[in-house]
């Protein structure tokens, strides 16, 4: 009995912190918000190449999404604990590999990795819930873990600006690393209560390898001045080709092969000593094919696909470069793929028939267009802010989002109750309405909009429609769907949201740039502006001007997508039985 | 027990191999970088930066880079680094990395007979600047004998040999002196006229220039910044012509 009741403390211990790593988790999807022009900077991007820093948010994004369909099932089948484990480790590992990277496809890289650890945190935390209450009191603690994660996406951007405020934008994923690792060692720590297993001995050869091999890892990716200098001892970082060559890269360098032959040694010795080894990786990867593999696989490919298809672009030429129409292609079948595969596996992600009813899938779809125009929000917003009024505060720059983000819960609150009341799709409609006006606002904004007091309304009633769409959203899928399904319901509904961020950030800021490009068409020479001179206030305010239409065209596109939104809500949500049923305001914020 | 001894034993074995093979790999890389590269390189510094001013003035072409890892702490605009061609014509062709309102462009740039090209950021075509006005030098007058990079050579205080170091393939031997800011601005127009800036030349083993680095307050009372230079693909036959 006594032992009972220290466990079920224990499992509440573990929830608490489980709930804190989620909120850093999402906080990280945001937190290169304000950072993006440094980054970019950093890895050889101009300001007029938006579009090809957007896999910096997509490629968190996506290793979150693609990483649902594996770890509910590992989950079950390995324990929480080992799952929420190595989740903050692999965030760990993804926030290293952001810290170091030296181009954008390393970034992409650590970010998605990121993503990965990021995304495997929510279901094994929202299980952690299911374990520990029983059916009838999970409403509030799945709330709070909803709620949790958008505070996180609220805090996040505030977060990189303090940041920002001392350190460059390496400084963030570094502390994201400390933090992943405090986190996993007291989820560890306090796990051993909760579920006890057999230690295991300490792993002298297993440790060793992967200490050099990070070791190696950073020094060839960070290149040290002082290392790469020296006569003596920069030889082995020269890469064997020339530069811009294949093998120019700096793995193909004596270190780099080092670095790549340390991992396969550690891969090695992982898999041919399992009992020995400080993580047994054959009974790990048996999981993961017990888990659905393909599913995981397939899903990455198609959002990945959209991803590449509409970065390669060059929107002053066109929407879609050469390879464009391949990587959408090779999307469009993954896509059939995943369909196909959902009606033959066995135990299907999502159970057969649960989005039968047409308020069901129709919140789906809502969802997407909500994820799309909020994203759009979420990083254009501050890049606006940083290239009219506060070029030279991150902070400044970063408040201004506040006030779109505090209006949220507040419309969040409201919804719930109006829910209650009157028809879901009337509700969700006319919050996603108001989006879609502060949007079309936004994109009138001109450079000094921001000092004006218009622009906080503005701000705050974009927030609030937002909010206001987020309940009644909820409420038509859990009305319309079994109460069995309502977990993986509700979590598609966030994973709808999500990939409507993904395909939004990848696809409003290229198609809104080609849209500039085309409307604008080209600029006057400079002394023709001018009349003589080539620079003059006239012609930097019109480059300044431009910058900000790229953004105004943007703005143009999360309005329509947040119309899209309301007309859909209205259309598929009629006859959703909504009203007098019992929802929790908070449940469904997540995200 | 004795069945869990005999069944640890492979296990240990593969150990030893793998880590067996990585050292001998790591030997192995080490021994590439034993070669300390002894270029001598004669110890008049006056020679050897004169030679060097002749080759690079002799050459048709060299590509080079600049870069600084800096930034100025406030939202001025500054030129944060090139990279592209330059020949005897004089001409530029190549990008230039500014600052502009907090936020980086790469502007593509090609400098012919006396005029500056930019395709500016948001237009499609180019249009001709005058770099003044940008507060950007103009890159074709990098390639003067005697107000371009070369030049600084003969123009360097107190050079002296310090010592060898890695580029890359190359090793170069390095020579350091003072600049004084008003020869340094013509190729970094933020420095500071009245000010004097460390520089570090490093030339190859065929006496040519191969790296320039210059130190100083370039970001006005930011503290020291670095703008790295390297040259390379000496003698390429290149014509630069207008857009």
């Amino acid at each position: 009995m006594s032992q009972d009741s220290t466990r079920s403390r224990g499992s509440s211990a573990l929830l608490a912190l489980a709930a804190v790593a989620v909120a850093f988790a999402a906080a990280d999807t945001y937190v290169v918000v304000l950072s993006l022009p440094d980054m970019m900077g950093s890895v050889g991007l101009s300001i007029d190449e938006l579009q090809r820093a957007a896999p910096i948010i997509s490629g968190f994004l996506l290793g979150y999404v693609a990483m649902l369909p594996l770890i509910g099932r590992i989950a079950d089948l390995r324990g929480r604990l080992p799952v929420l484990v190595a989740s903050l480790l692999v965030f760990g590992f993804g926030s290293l590999v952001t810290a170091a990277a030296y181009d954008l496809p390393s970034l992409v890289t650590g970010r998605f990795l990121q993503g990965v650890g990021g995304g495997g945190l929510v279901p094994v935390t929202l299980a952690l819930v299911a374990d520990i209450y029983p059916v009838e009191r999970r409403g509030v603690p799945l709330g709070i873990v909803g709620a949790v994660q958008e505070l996180g996406s609220v805090l996040g951007p505030l977060y990189g600006a303090a940041v920002l405020a001392f350190g460059d934008w390496r400084d963030i994923f570094w502390i994201n690393l400390a933090a992943g690792l405090v986190l996993a060692a007291g989820v560890a720590a306090l796990g051993r209560g909760v579920e006890p297993r057999p230690r295991r001995r300490f792993d002298v050869v297993g440790l060793t390898l992967l200490a050099l091999w990070i070791a190696a890892l950073l020094v060839v990716m960070r290149q040290p001045e002082r290392l790469v200098t020296s006569v003596r001892w920069g030889g082995p970082f020269v890469p064997f080709g020339d530069d811009g060559e294949f093998f120019g890269s700096i793995w193909f360098s004596q270190a780099g092969l080092v670095t790549i032959g340390l991992g396969l040694g550690l891969l090695a010795w992982l898999l041919i000593a399992p009992a020995r080894a400080f993580v047994d990786l054959r009974d790990w990867w048996a999981s993961v094919r017990q888990a659905d593999l393909l599913g995981a696989l397939l899903l990455a490919v198609l959002l990945g696909g959209v991803i590449l298809a509409f970065a390669t672009a060059d929107p002053e030429v066109q929407v879609f470069s050469d390879a464009g129409p391949v990587y959408l292609g090779t999307a469009a079948l993954a896509a059939v793929a995943f369909a196909v595969h959902q009606r033959r596996a066995a135990s299907p992600l999502i159970p057969r028939g649960a989005f039968g009813a047409r308020p069901a899938w129709g919140s789906l779809l809502v969802s997407f267009f909500v994820g799309a125009a909020l994203i759009a929000a979420l990083v254009d917003i501050p890049i606006f802010a940083r290239v009219t009024v506060y070029g030279d505060s991150q902070i400044k720059a970063a408040l201004v989002l506040v006030e779109l983000l505090v209006a949220l819960p507040i419309g969040a609150l409201i919804g719930g109750y109006l829910t209650r009341a009157y028809p879901s799709g009337l509700i969700a409609a006319a919050g996603m309405a108001l989006s879609s006006f502060g949007f079309w606002m936004m994109s009138t904004w001109d450079v000094d909009a921001l000092h004006h007091l218009s622009s906080s309304a503005v701000l705050a009633l974009t927030g609030l429609g937002f909010g206001l769409a987020l309940a009644p959203v909820n409420a038509a899928l859990l009305a319309t769907t079994e109460p069995a399904v309502h977990g993986v319901t509700s979590a598609m509904l966030v994973v709808s949201r999500m990939v409507g961020m993904l395909v939004g950030i990848s696809a409003l800021t290229t198609i809104g740039l080609r849209r500039y490009y085309a409307v604008s068409g080209d600029f006057p020479a400079p002394s023709e502006v001018c009349g003589g001179p080539t620079r003059c206030d006239r012609y930097s305010d019109l480059l300044q001007h431009a910058g900000i239409e790229q953004l105004h065209a943007i703005f143009i596109g999360a309005s329509l997508a947040a119309l899209l939104a309301a007309l859909l809500a209205v259309v598929l949500f009629r006859g959703a039985a909504t009203r007098g049923a019992p929802t929790s305001p908070l449940l469904g914020i997540g995200g | 027990m004795i069945l869990r001894n005999t069944r640890r034993r492979p296990a240990r074995r593969t150990a030893f191999a793998v880590l067996g093979a990585l050292v001998l790999t790591i030997t192995l890389a080490g021994c590439g970088s034993s070669d300390d590269g002894a270029s001598s390189q004669g110890g008049d510094p006056i020679a050897a930066l004169t030679a060097a001013k002749k080759k690079f003035d002799e050459a048709s072409s060299v590509h080079f880079t600049m870069a600084t890892t800096s930034k100025p702490a406030k939202g001025t605009d500054a030129v944060l680094g090139a990279k592209g061609t330059l020949t005897h014509q004089p001409a530029f062709q190549g990008e230039v990395k500014a600052l502009y309102i907090g936020i980086t462009a790469d502007i593509p740039l090609i400098a012919v007979d006396g005029k500056v090209y930019a395709k500016l950021p948001f237009s499609t075509g180019y249009a001709v600047i005058n770099p003044k006005e940008y507060s950007a030098p103009d890159p074709a007058t990098f390639a003067d004998p005697a107000a371009g990079i070369s030049g600084l050579l003969l123009k360097l205080e107190d050079a002296k040999k310090t010592g060898e170091k890695r580029d890359g393939k190359l090793v170069v031997t390095t020579y350091a002196g003072t600049l004084p800011g008003a020869l340094v601005a013509p190729i970094i127009p933020s420095a500071d006229a009245a000010g004097t800036y460390r520089t570090v030349v490093g030339i190859d083993d065929d006496g040519r220039i191969a790296t320039l680095a210059v130190t100083g307050d370039f970001f006005s009372g930011g503290g020291d910044v670095t703008y790295d230079l390297a040259f390379d693909d000496y003698g390429k036959n290149v014509t630069i012509s207008a857009p």
